[in-house]
């Protein structure tokens, strides 16, 4: 398998919703952003006007286009709606391993994907952000104690370093190609505002 | 974490209904900084869809006493010598609630189990397995393909947020009354029907080209205005020769968005129909994937995402007052300054005013089969005109499993209508749709009424308050944008209502 972010131009097979979740400031925006664009801004405070990011990634030949929801700093008092959990094929859970209290809250976010997602096989993955940073509270096993028990994919990181970043997603993504039905859409809708829209035939016939 | 409000927002508003929620969005794009509270765990409050588990919280929730508010110690420690504090109020909106299993619930079905064996299970056991499945809404509208909320998701880019299907099949009845049947869309559908003669596929076209003359320009036509405020059925009747069933096409669906129309709010409609159709496909109407709980979400979205603050399932004290203005919130034990309060009318203290008292009637019921059976699935609102009074607005909405509103092979029948003379008209109209041998099967029931009706201030309310209106009867959602938008540029003059052309969140 090959994973680039080239885009060669090909129609992508499929879109994927891809969701990161978990506790305010653990760098959820910060790993998107390392991500999509390969940056990353240690001045970063709250994550105003960042709302969902597209690409795609080339797997084995086949081009995926991905959008990538961050929370909209709606994750603070935990009121992420669920409208926000529709439709999503991948679900990046996000802790700070600097932040002991954020890697405890996981059991909540986990429960919020279970309730609110559509697709009851939403590929879901632990990852342990901010491993660049002095003060560690939560051990890389304690992580992978959590995933297993979750029967999840984990991962340790770091935005600001990019260490395990795109392996992240590209674990993901595999994962999520290779479970049969999750990324076939069997309810087809169209959205407003894009070249949906056509235009029949009416009364007027003009 | 912090978990703390912050000291001073510009706008505090108070409800996630879906007009609070387009305000807030509003408020927010155009730089305003926003607090959006509610005491509900959920968004939409009355505009919400919910599961078969949360509408059952929700029930109980609004059967509850509602309890005196108290002004605590530590509320008035907040407030200055000069302020005063007024409690938010937390009016009743939902009435007269009751639901039910039905007898035919408990009928024993058989269904094959994950390794393909044939068991037998209640229809009330497989519906409440599949709890998650279910999206009902408090308040089913449709969205006109061309109207003023389609208009207002597209400029804002909240239509990015849902997904929309188009309710593809127009019903009303025909054959007097005894016969449920589809009403064309657009010319090619009327030439095709087999419910109309070839005559009266002539006038109804006839009539549909003189509405399009019509819309344009009304004032050089003639034959109309001494009908302007007549009744629609006369017009018709007596300049276009459509009578009987064919004339109830025009009143009943055609005309569906002005229920009781004279003749010139009875042409406007005609005319909005018209104008929509072939947009999105044949259909003018849109509904929203997973139900119109979507829709307040959406906005609340782009709210936060230009900064707004989000929190649910709060304590929403009250409101501190100084000069006879608004100057801060209490909510969850903290102050919060701001320079306006929105409110839905849940929350409106009653010293600033009531809701002016009517109500609409709902009825929800699960049922295992469609009112009228096609091949396809389909997505279809029903004109109950014909079979209630005019002056209700009564009409059916059905959907299921396409929609993402009920599990597979179920459908949620979703009837509204005004309340009249202190009479709940739908229950006659729920008996007479599903009580014969070979109507669809109602497993589950819910009535309520819900409050409608606009907000009337008293003298004492304050200038910098405003309470949004509750859901109405209207079909489609113009009125709410409208309502939203007027709010809007009365505090804002200054300031566009959800601007064309996002700046790029780059
Ligand atoms: N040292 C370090 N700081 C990070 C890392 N990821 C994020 N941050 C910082 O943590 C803060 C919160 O990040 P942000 O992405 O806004 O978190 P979010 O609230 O989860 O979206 C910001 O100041 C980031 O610069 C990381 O991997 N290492
Ligand atoms: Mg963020």
């Amino acid at each position: 398998m090959t994973l680039t972010n080239d885009d060669d131009g090909e129609k992508p097979i499929t879109t994927l919703k891809i969701l990161i979740i978990g506790e305010s400031g653990v760098g959820k925006s910060s790993l998107m952003l390392r991500f999509v664009d390969d940056t990353f801004d240690p001045e970063q405070a709250a994550t105003i006007g960042v709302d969902f990011r597209v690409t795609s990634m080339l797997v084995d030949g086949n081009r995926v286009k991905l959008a990538i929801w961050d929370t909209a700093g709606q994750e603070r008092f935990r009121t992420l709606t669920p409208s926000y959990y529709r439709g999503a094929q991948g679900v990046i859970c996000v802790y700070d391993v600097t932040s002991r209290s954020s890697f405890e809250k996981l059991e909540h976010w986990f429960s919020e994907v279970d309730t609110y997602t559509t697709k009851g096989d939403a590929v879901k993955m632990v990852v342990a952000n901010k491993i660049d940073m002095a003060g560690r509270e939560v051990s890389r096993e304690e992580g992978i104690k959590f995933a297993k028990r979750h029967r999840t994919l984990f991962i340790e990181a770091s935005a600001k370093t990019k260490e395990g970043v795109q392996c992240a997603f590209e674990e993901l993504i595999e994962k999520i190609l290779q479970t049969p039905g999750l990324w076939e859409n069997d309810r087809p809708a169209f959205r407003l505002g894009q070249n949906t829209a056509r235009q029949d035939d009416g009364y007027c016939g003009c | 974490m912090d978990d703390s409000l912050p000291d001073h927002v510009d706008v505090v508003i108070v409800g996630t209904g879906l007009p609070e929620a387009i305000l807030a969005a509003a408020c927010s794009r155009s730089g305003l900084s926003v607090l959006h509270l509610d005491r509900n765990p959920f968004y939409g409050e009355n505009w919400a869809s919910f599961n078969l588990n949360t509408l059952d919280e929700w029930i109980g929730e609004n059967k509850k006493e509602l309890s005196e508010t108290t002004v605590s110690e530590s509320i008035k420690e907040k407030i200055q010598a000069d302020e005063s504090y007024i409690s938010f109020g937390d009016n009743r909106q939902i009435f007269d609630l009751e639901k039910q299993w039905t007898e035919d619930s408990a009928t024993e079905k058989v269904v094959k189990n994950k390794d393909g064996e044939e068991t037998t299970s209640t229809y009330r056991a497989i519906i409440e397995k599949e709890w998650r499945r279910f999206s009902i809404d408090i308040t089913p509208k449709i969205l006109l393909s061309r109207g003023t909320m389609v208009q207002t998701l597209c400029d804002s880019e909240v239509s990015k947020y849902a997904e929309f299907k188009c309710v593809n099949r127009l019903l009303c009845f025909c054959d007097g009354d005894k016969k449920i049947c589809r009403v064309p869309y657009n010319r090619s559908e009327i030439f095709e029907t087999d419910q109309l003669s070839f005559v009266d596929k002539r006038r109804i076209m006839k009539f549909m080209q003189f509405c399009l003359e019509w819309s344009k320009n009304q004032d050089e036509m003639k034959d109309w205005k001494e009908f302007a405020d007549k009744s629609f059925s006369e017009f018709l009747a007596t300049v276009h020769n459509l009578e009987g069933s064919t004339q109830r096409f025009i009143t009943d669906a055609i005309a569906i968005l002005e229920p009781n129309p004279t003749t010139l709010t009875g042409l406007q409609a005609v005319c909005r129909f018209i104008d929509s159709v072939g947009v999105f496909g044949p259909s003018p109407f849109l509904y929203p994937l997973y139900g119109c709980g979507e829709l307040p979400q959406c906005f609340c979205r782009l709210c936060a995402v230009f900064g707004g603050l989000y929190a649910l399932h709060l304590q929403v004290d009250g409101i501190i007052l100084k000069e006879n203005k608004v100057v801060a919130v209490v909510a969850g034990g903290q102050r919060v300054n701001c320079d306006h309060i929105i409110t839905s009318p849940r929350y409106a203290p009653k010293k600033f005013g009531t809701l002016s008292g009517e109500l609409v009637d709902r009825a929800i019921l699960v049922t295992d089969d469609t009112i009228l059976k096609e091949e396809k699935e389909q997505i279809s609102i029903l004109s109950l005109a014909s079979i209630s009074p005019p002056q209700c607005a009564a009409r059916l909405f059905e959907a299921g499993y396409e929609s993402c509103l009920a599990p597979r092979g179920y459908y949620l029948s979703q009837l509204t209508g005004a309340r009249r003379d202190d009479k709940n008209y739908l229950k006659e109209v729920e008996e007479k749709l599903y009580d014969s041998e070979d109507s669809p099967r109602v497993l589950m029931r819910l009535r309520f009424a819900s409050a409608a009706g606009s907000f009337q201030y008293s003298e004492e309310s304050p200038t910098n308050f405003a309470v949004l209106p509750p859901p109405n009867v209207k079909l489609d959602y113009s009125d709410v944008i409208i309502s939203s938008r007027e709010l809007f540029t009365k505090f804002w003059p200054d300031r566009d209502f959800l601007p064309r052309g996002l700046p790029t969140v780059e």
